[in-house]
């Protein structure tokens, strides 16, 4: 049994206005050695048959991600 | 291009340019003009003998887009809408949304907007800056906004997507529904009414139009102009981003497979940032301390700066520099034009600024002064002291205005009537399921839709348990007066498919009808046109055939048209869109107490139809279920819907009627049914007294003036002698728990209320 990861964040130059909320409170409570937070999405995969592994690829670019705004990449473990 | 070693701006040596090369010129900067517009430009610099900056052919081609100088439309827009106002119009067509008198001392603002092409290429973010965006264009006339309305119009549910890179229609509405409850629920401004249609004709191309109302003081209506020599000019809110750039350009062309190119031209938003916008905007309003307002929308900076100066008649200097960056190294053009969200501009009396300063602290905003009004023609914009645009503002909005040719199709005037179902009871069911027959309650429930604590009657309606949907939104938009705004967008699709001059008419007819039923009176419209390419003389024919409609319209029902929007290019590869004119009305009803839902509230009363049906299928969702394409629509009777209007009116103050609900998407039956889902009542109806049609054309033609009235026993004579020449129709009684039709001595129909309520309620949920 092989896990696939594959994880989605936004690319360069996309602004996530979730991570800048998250790194302007941290600096309210006082953590200023904090510059910016990136925040992407973590999903891992169960695949018996590894052969099969480029599903998750597919899933990925289908499901997981919108390509405008997203990329994502995928790790074999 | 050159550039000096130590400049911000680079020069584009235009004056040399064979036509190829222009033409090659505005694509690789991504300018979007055309042949002719570029040699325009090139004559201009010739003239003055210079060859412009970077910074200057960005402004160019930003103000010259479709999008902000409608170069397409604007003739037809002037030979068919202008002059469409009444007594009761404070602001129609020149400033940001329109301006209506809601009552001696308040006005309401309102305006709807698409946001189509972003949506379509990231649903989430395009369909959450539309809402932020026509918020933003209600708080800049200084309003309130007080409530929000979606026309969404989605492709075929089954299109999976494709390789070329569109996304499939669930993606996309699932995308586009999440971002409207994001921002608006996040923003804490109600999202009460609005519309959904699936059609094929959508799949790669969604519209997403967002229409906003806002109240208020006649006295605070603050103009989207400059006012005197001397003001400065703050820019406040979000911070400038690369995000959105060209993104104007981008919505003034069609679609095309795989537009990953247009990555850059999504705006992303950050409600967070617009809701204390709301609140500082309103205070400064409030304390008097702004001369002038706009927001940034398409367009940016260049857009809002520039209308603001031209409007007064007055001219500006901008420092770019002095903007406040999301990131670092941003070209003056890039800032210039950059389409980030949440951003407004306001002109103010230097001495006003300390006071400002103060509530913009407070509310945790971001704001720096960017410039000055000064006389003359000239906009003038300096980045570290030098500088990089210089030119004449009458030059910069003096974009193309194109007399496109067009031809009126041909409206086929013959008609469709397939055979009757073999069993009404199961194609009942069927029909009901259907993705545009069926409930929007998967969508409106994602919605905050009472939030402000002014919502009366939101997208649902009903008894607790029975839910149905209402015609229109009522909302009490002042605390101490029982007078509400009542609210309705929408487009007969399926009819402007058919004929797009008729099928206008009754798109507008369905919203006044929507407003009768609540108990109000039709006010004020805008329009957002959404159209395929302006180039194809048939799409063009079909803009102005709605146009006219619109002229008609407004002049017979005294009803102004106050603001308005067009989207042109809705076209992804060969297909364009069918017509989809969307239509926000607002009604206004003075005492709410007095509204009337759809839902029916006794049993045993009479059922009574006014206002004709028509003797044909076409233009029906019944005719596009059975898989027939549909002949020219019918045309809408504006005398009789005058006079039902004026009947409406007096059953509504003499509370003679118990319910009513027009018969629109789905015809009669299914408007029988939706009465019935709200409540635990049924209805036994008989379709005799319609005379002259077969059961199934009685039963599911749309586009007639029909709406359907719940009357009392004991108001029955009174009821019958108000309607005087109109002669409703006797339908038939509320009663039990089934919906049971009868026509010429068979019954056709009969179905347990509760059994056909969990079909249509669900029926979205199958699909999305």
């Amino acid at each position: 049994m092989g896990k696939v990861r594959v994880e989605v964040s936004y690319l360069p130059g996309v602004e996530d206005p979730e991570a800048i909320t998250i790194a302007k409170n941290l600096h309210i409570l006082g953590f200023d050695g904090i510059k910016s937070v990136k925040i992407s999405k973590v999903y891992e995969f169960d695949v018996p048959d590894m052969k099969r592994s480029g599903e998750v690829t597919e899933v990925a670019r289908k499901l997981l991600c919108n390509e405008v705004i997203q990329g994502y990449n995928v790790k074999e473990e | 291009m050159s550039k000096k070693s130590d400049s911000h701006s680079e020069t584009v040596k235009i004056r040399d340019l064979d036509n190829e090369s222009l033409v090659s010129l505005s694509n690789r900067m991504r300018l979007a003009l055309s042949e002719g517009e570029m040699s325009q430009l090139r004559s201009y610099f010739t003239n003055a003998a210079r060859d412009p900056t970077d910074v200057e052919i960005q402004a160019m081609a930003q103000a010259w887009s479709e999008h902000c100088c409608y170069k397409s439309s604007r003739f037809y827009l002037k030979k068919f809408l202008s002059g469409l106002r009444n007594d009761s119009v404070i602001l129609a067509m020149e400033d940001d949304a329109g301006v209506v008198e809601f009552d001696d001392s308040h006005a309401y603002v309102l305006k709807m907007e698409s946001h189509n092409h972003p949506s379509a290429v990231e649903p989430y973010g395009g369909a959450a800056t539309g809402v932020g965006g026509i918020i933003r264009d209600i708080l800049c006339m200084g309003a309130q906004p007080v409530a929000v309305l979606d026309s969404l119009y989605f492709g075929d549910p089954s299109f999976a997507g494709d390789d070329a890179g569109s996304h499939s229609t669930r993606f996309l509405a699932d995308g586009i529904v999440r971002g409207i409850r994001d921002y608006g629920n996040r923003l804490g401004i109600p999202t009460v009414a609005g519309s959904v249609y699936f059609h094929e004709s959508y799949n790669r191309n969604p519209l997403v139009n967002a229409g906003c109302v806002g109240i208020i003081r006649k006295s605070d209506v603050v103009r989207s102009r400059v006012s005197k020599p001397g003001e400065i000019m703050v820019l406040v809110g979000g911070r400038t981003g690369r995000d959105g750039i060209h993104g104007v350009n981008f919505a003034s062309r069609s679609l095309e497979a795989g537009d990953k190119e247009s990555s850059k031209s999504v705006q992303l938003g950050n409600p967070i940032i617009e809701e204390p916008l709301i609140h500082a905007m309103l205070e400064l309003v409030d304390q008097k301390l702004i001369t002038g307002m706009k927001d940034l929308g398409g367009g940016g900076l260049s857009s809002a700066a520039g209308e603001m100066f031209y409007a007064a008649g007055l001219s500006g200097t901008i420092d770019l520099d002095r903007v406040l960056m999301k990131e670092e190294g941003m070209k003056p053009w890039e800032i210039w034009v950059s389409e980030s969200q949440e951003r407004m501009l306001v002109s103010m009396d230097p001495g006003s600024l300390e006071r400002s300063e103060k509530i913009f602290r407070k509310w945790d905003l971001d704001y720096s002064v960017i410039g000055s009004v000064k006389e003359g023609d000239n906009l003038v914009l300096n980045y570290s002291g030098e500088k990089v645009l210089d030119l004449p503002l009458s030059f910069l909005t003096s974009g193309p205005t194109y007399v496109r040719n067009y031809h009126d199709g041909n409206v086929d005037r013959t008609s469709v009537i397939p055979e009757e179902p073999k069993d009404y009871n199961a194609f009942l069911e069927e029909f009901l399921r259907s993705p545009n027959v069926c409930s929007r309650f998967r969508i409106v429930r994602e919605y905050d839709r009472t939030v402000r604590g002014s919502t009366i009657v939101s997208a649902e309606t009903g008894y607790h348990g029975f839910t149905s949907h209402s015609d229109s939104a009522v909302i009490k938009p002042l605390p101490d007066s029982d007078r509400g705004l009542v609210l309705t967008s929408g487009c007969k699709v399926l009819m402007t498919e058919a004929d797009p001059y008729a099928g206008s008419l009754i798109s507008l007819a369905e919203a006044v009808k929507n407003i009768l039923c609540s108990g109000g009176r039709p006010h004020s419209l805008v329009d957002s046109l959404n159209f395929g390419d302006p180039e194809n003389p048939q799409i063009m024919g079909e803009l102005v055939s709605s146009l006219r409609a619109i002229g008609d319209f407004s002049r017979e029902m005294n009803t102004p048209v106050v603001a308005g929007n067009v989207s042109l290019y809705n076209r992804s590869g060969e297909v364009n869109i069918v017509p989809t004119p969307t239509f926000m009305m607002v009604g206004i009803i003075d005492d709410i107490n007095k509204i009337v839902t759809p839902e029916f509230k006794e049993n045993g009363s009479h059922l009574f139809m006014v206002g004709r049906i028509m003797p044909t299928l076409n233009g029906s969702e019944y005719l596009r279920h059975r898989r027939y394409k549909s002949p020219g629509a019918p045309f809408c009777d504006l005398k009789e819907l005058k006079a039902i209007s004026g009947l409406m009116g007096r059953l509504t103050a003499d509370s003679l009627i118990l319910s009513a609900h027009d018969v629109s998407t789905g015809g009669l039956l299914v408007a029988l049914c939706e009465m019935a889902f709200g409540s635990e009542t049924g209805a036994e109806i008989d379709l005799s007294e319609i005379q002259g049609m077969r059961t199934s054309v009685k039963m599911f033609s749309e586009g007639g003036n029909a709406i359907i009235l719940e009357v009392r026993e004991e108001d029955r004579e009174r009821f019958l002698k108000e309607c005087g020449d109109l002669k409703p129709i006797y339908l038939g009684k509320t009663y039990g728990n089934s919906i049971s039709i009868h026509d010429n001595g068979l019954q056709v129909v009969n179905s347990p209320v509760s059994r056909l309520r969990e079909i249509w309620s669900t029926g979205l949920e199958n699909v999305l």
